[in-house]
Order: C-alpha cells, then structure tokens, then sequence
C-alpha cells in the first residue's frame, strides 16, 4: 500500500498521461456525438496507437475515449434529439422537451453535472467494491474459474440478445473460435490448416477491429449522407441551485443503479440507462412532467450511464472478465501490455490499479468540463459528411490491424471479422457475446480439463465447491429469466397483433 | 428495389454445417490415455450444442412469418465498399502505405456520392499523410513502403 500513493502521484506527474487522456476525452466526445459511431468502435481503434506507449498513457487514452464517448451523445440528444449512442437514447425523453422550450443550456447542465456525478460515485463504489471482490476471488480454483466463464457467457448471452437463441449462437460460436491455435495443455495445434500465423490462435485486436470498427464504418455509409444539422444555440451551462438540489436524490439513487448494472457482464451503459430513467419515473411525483422537460428524467439516465462506465471496470479489473464491449476492447490493451486484468494484478500490481481508478475519477472531471465548454463545438462536428467518415474508418481499420505485427494476415483475419460482423448486424445477433467469448473461451476450456484432472474426470468436482455452485445456478437463472422474458414478449406481440 | 429474405434458416443452416466440421476436424484431435480429457474434448462439447442451436434457429426461421427486408442497393454498396478495401489490402504493399491509402479513400469517397473531385482528392491525401505520420513517425510502426511509398 506504501509504493501505492508515489505510483499514483508519478502517473499524474507525467505529461504524457494527461495528453493521452484529454486527447482521449476530446475525441471521446467526438465520437459519442457522432450518430452511427460507438464508445466501441472508438477504443477499438486506438488500440493499436497504444503499442508504442507505456501502459499509463495507454490506458488514461482508451479511459478518456470511453468516458468522453458516453457522454458525447448525450449533446445531441438534447439539442437535436439524435442520440449519439445508444445509451443517450433515454436522455431525449425529457431532454429534448426542455430543448424546444429554448432550455438546451439548462438541459445540458443537467445532464453534465448528474454525468460527473454518477461517473464520481460510480468510481467511488468500483474502489470500495473491487479489490473485496478480488480478494475474494483469490480463493478461486480451477472448477471455480470454469464456472466463473460459464457464468459470464450465459449472462452476456441473457442480457445482451433479445433473441436468446442468436446470442447463443454467437457466443458458442466465439469459444469454438479461441479453439483455434495450439492447445495450452497438450500442445496440439488446432484447426490451424498449416498457417503458423493462426498457432497463437485468432488474433484478438484484428477480430475486434473488424467485428466493431469494419462493421460499424459499413453502416456508416449504409446511412447515406448526413443531413446538416442546425440547432438553436443554448446558454448558460452551470447547473442551477434548484434543479441540482431536487435532482440530488435521483442522481444517487440512479449512480448506484448504473454501477452495480455496469458490473453484470454484458448489460452495459445503455440498459443502466433505460433503467435508471424507469425508476425514476416510478419514483415521481404525480404532478413531476416526466416526458415533456422534467431534469429529473435528464439526470437518472446520465446518471446511470457513467455510473456503468465504472461498473463495468469492476468485474474487468477484480475477475478479468469485461463488463461490456468497450471493457472488452480495453483486456486487449492489457494484454498487450503483458499484463492480465484480475485478482492476480490487484494483488502484484496495487499501484497500477489504483493509478486506474484515479484515471476514472479525473476522466469523468475532464468529461464534465469539454463537454460542457465544447458542446457547441461538438454540436457542429456532427455535420461532417459520412461519405468522409466510412472510407477513413476502413482505413484507420486497415493500418491498426496491420500495425499490431506488420502482418497482412491480420488485416485479412480483420477483413473477414468486419465481413462477418456486418452480416450478424444484418440478421440481428449480437456481436458481444462472440467477442466475450474469444476472451473467456481460453479461460474456461483450461480450467474444464484441469478440474476434470483434479477430479479424474469427474464431472462431480463442479458440484462439490461452492462457490462453483453458486455461479453454475446464477447462470441457470439468467438463462431461465431470458427464456421467460422471450416468452412474455412473444405472448404481448402476439396480443397486440389482435385475434 | 427490396426484397423479402428470411434470413434466420439460412444462418441456421450455415451454423449447422460449421458445426459439424468442427466436430469432424475435432475426432482426428489425438486421445490421451487415461481419464485426461484431450484437445478434442472441447471443440465436440462446443460444435455439438452449436449444431443443436442451428436446427433450433433452422426450425424457428422456417415457422417464422416474419422475413427480413433486403435492400439491394444497399447490399450492393455495402459489398462495393468492403470489395474496395480488400483491394486497397491486396494493394498496399505493393503501392506503399501513402499511395495506396489516398487512392483507396478517393475511389471510395466517390463510390459513396461525393463528387466533388478536388476536394475528394486533397482529403484523400491529406488523411493518407496524416495517418503515416501517426503511425510511422509518432508511434514508430513500420508500413509498407512499396513502389511509391
């Protein structure tokens, strides 16, 4: 704990940690302004910038984009009801309203301060959480981790898919995918088909830069020209001493909602979103205009938001599983930089960890202050045409591929991840669950055999822990809850349809 | 023009088939001796609720009434885009990274509607250079330098 505090204060005492992350919130916010473009796609692009940077700068860089990205959608949302991001969406209900009524700056303020806030406490509640959690995770074996992976999966397969069958697809099909390349344990090279470039196995920055970026660039041009966008110019960006006191509450309630739904693997920053939004309008007044301009509608979706971003870093940091897709892209930065996120680093890297959180905590300040000063400026970046945008997508994709090892193997793999990203987009299955499982398939196959050698191929040794227990039903319930929510669904739709 | 594509039994299908020759490749893994499970043991488990997933998905597809909409035009500029970046690819090291890439965002700026021709061009090269600048000088990565450069 003693080396921890120096680490700390040398990695804010570097110059080049503070321009990557104001580099990164910038064009953070850039990009979550930008319709069509995801946190995702944005720091699955930087990735590969990373290589040649020490690790802090690394991280301060793809932590700026992410919290910048989640709140940049939010601008637009307000002022020209189009969300940025998916988890802006929730925001337009009451933002918008407050917009027209020529309220856009009270709007703003809003949702920038409730932004910082639920970012502030999230970040607080991942400091206290995640090192018990690691802690505890120290007790971890083998059957534990196989059943941590499968835990995972299942959740991600849950909750990130509204057809649970496609998301499952997706995700067995991710771990037959890390099945490729030399076996760990016996040394086998597997579906291979004699290139040496696939023995590490599938190559996991091409695959995401594909899946995500290559993906999201051909939706970009699917979308056509961008209409310009004009909208009134707003004043005034300081939150009010009365809008900050009646939305104080919410903003808490909602911060904590966020976090704790960030931290379930795969519901990310837009279902914390959509629910923080919900209870709050549970929880209001009759005569509280929830739809039409309410701020505390602008405040529980932000809120809850950035309260995810931090949610999502727990299990990441603590267990080494992502808590979204964003979270997802970041392991890869990790392991690039030869370190592997879980109890393992909280227990031999305590300073870079808790330089991690202080990167969380300042990152949601500098959100908080562009965001707020540069809205205007984001508003107008918004017009640049996406005819421009798709082909420097495309190649930003092509060089960060080929950058990782000067290979044309990997821009090829990343060619057909893009390829097959776009065609999952196309027939609506869920790309998480694949990436997730490109991350956890290693971790659960050698922890299967290795339990099934502790316990001479018994399948029992699962049922004799615990802990394993414990995970194995949570994820028979969250596939057991998916089933059902696809069956009430099924029944409304078909209800409505009328006899 | 649109048409109406069912697209979920095709991809049931296709999940079907990738399935079976992983499970296929997986039974030429070796077996080890004794209790240990093998390099196959995984792959099988995998490849055999993937199949089961695909017929689900097949069935499902095939009961469903509800096709998804296909738009050619778009089908065809999304395919033209991807095609262009194979090629910028295939071209690049033979090019070198700056001619191949101002090349690559010409074509396909102009392949998305913009005709403007002077100022596709200059944005074409100024992000080429931009981008080597990045990658090469600042960042140290080597590109390929090809013919041009």
């Amino acid at each position: 704990m003693t080396a921890t505090l120096p680490q700390i204060l040398a990695t804010f005492g570097s110059g080049a940690v503070w321009l990557a992350l104001l580099a990164g919130v910038i064009g953070g916010l850039f990009v979550g302004a930008m319709p069509g473009l995801s946190a995702t796609m944005g720091v699955a692009l930087l990735v590969p910038f990373t290589f040649g940077m020490p690790i802090m700068p690394a991280l301060a860089l793809l932590i700026g984009v992410y919290c910048g990205a989640i709140y940049g959608g939010t601008i637009t949302a307000i002022l020209i009801r189009t969300p940025g991001t998916p988890a802006s969406a929730a925001t337009i209900f009451d933002g918008f309203p407050l917009a027209q009524r020529g309220e856009g700056g009270r709007a703003l303020a809003v949702a920038a301060a409730a932004a910082v806030s639920g970012g502030l406490i999230g970040t607080l509640l991942l400091i206290l959480l995640a090192p018990q959690i690691s802690g505890f995770a120290l007790r971890f074996g083998a059957p534990e981790y196989c059943a941590l992976a499968v835990c995972g999966l299942t959740m991600i397969v849950a909750v990130a898919a509204d057809h649970p069958v496609k998301g499952a697809v997706a995700a067995l099909g991710g771990l037959l995918l890390a099945t490729v390349g030399i076996d760990p344990i016996s040394g086998y090279p597997r579906y291979i088909f004699g290139a040496v470039s696939l023995m590490e196995g599938v190559s996991f920055i091409p695959a995401l830069i594909g899946l995500f970026a290559v993906a999201e660039a051909l939706r970009v041009a699917d979308a056509g020209p961008t209409p310009v966008t004009r909208a009134a110019a707003p004043h005034g960006w300081i939150v009010g001493r009365w809008d900050a006191l009646r939305c104080a509450w919410t903003t808490v309630k909602s911060a904590v909602i966020g976090t704790l739904v960030g931290a379930m693997p795969g519901a990310g920053c837009d279902i914390a979103a959509f629910l923080g939004y919900s209870e709050a309008r549970r929880a209001a007044r009759p005569d509280e205009p929830f739809g039409a301009g309410e701020v505390k509608g602008i405040a529980a979706p932000e809120a809850a938001k950035t309260g995810a971003t931090s949610g999502a870093m727990i299990p990441l940091l603590a267990l080494g599983i992502p808590g979204d897709s964003v979270t997802a892209v970041m392991i890869g930065a990790f392991v690039i930089h030869g370190l592997q996120p879980g109890p393992l680093m909280f227990k031999e890297q305590h300073g870079l960890v808790y330089s991690v959180f202080a990167l969380m905590l300042v990152a949601h300040l500098a959100v908080y202050v562009f965001g707020t000063i540069g809205a205007r400026m984001f508003l107008r970046l918004v017009d640049v045409d996406r005819r421009f945008l798709a082909p420097v997508i495309l190649l930003l994709s092509v060089v960060g591929a080929y950058a990782m090892r000067g290979n044309m193997v990997d821009v090829w793999l990343m060619l057909g991840f893009g390829a097959l990203g776009y065609g999952m987009h196309r027939g609506n299955f869920p790309v998480a669950p694949l990436i997730l499982a490109l991350i956890l398939g290693p971790m659960a196959e050698e922890n299967y055999r290795r339990a099934l050698v502790m316990s001479d191929g018994s399948l029992a040794i699962f049922w004799q822990r615990p802990i394993a227990v414990a995970l194995l039903l949570l994820a028979a319930a969250s596939i057991a809850l998916a089933v059902r929510r696809r069956r009430s669904s099924r029944v409304a739709s078909k209800s409505a349809a009328g006899p | 023009m649109k048409r109406h594509l069912n697209i979920d039994p095709i991809a049931g299908a296709g999940v079907m088939v990738v399935s079976v020759a992983a499970a296929i490749g997986a039974l030429r893994f070796p077996t080890p001796s004794g209790a240990v499970p093998g390099p196959a043991l995984f792959p099988l488990v995998i490849s055999a609720i993937l199949a089961a997933f695909g017929v689900v998905l097949l069935v499902s597809g095939l009961r469903s009434a509800s096709p998804t909409t296909r738009d050619a035009p778009t089908m065809r500029r999304m395919a033209g885009l991807l095609g262009l970046t194979v090629i910028y690819a295939a071209l690049m090291p033979l090019l070198g990274f700056v001619a191949a890439s101002a090349l690559f965002l010409t074509l396909a700026i102009r392949f998305l509607g913009y005709v403007h021709g002077w100022r596709t061009g200059a944005v074409a090269l100024a992000t080429a250079f931009v981008v080597f600048w990045l990658f090469a000088v600042v960042m140290k990565v080597p590109l390929p330098e090809g013919w041009i450069g």
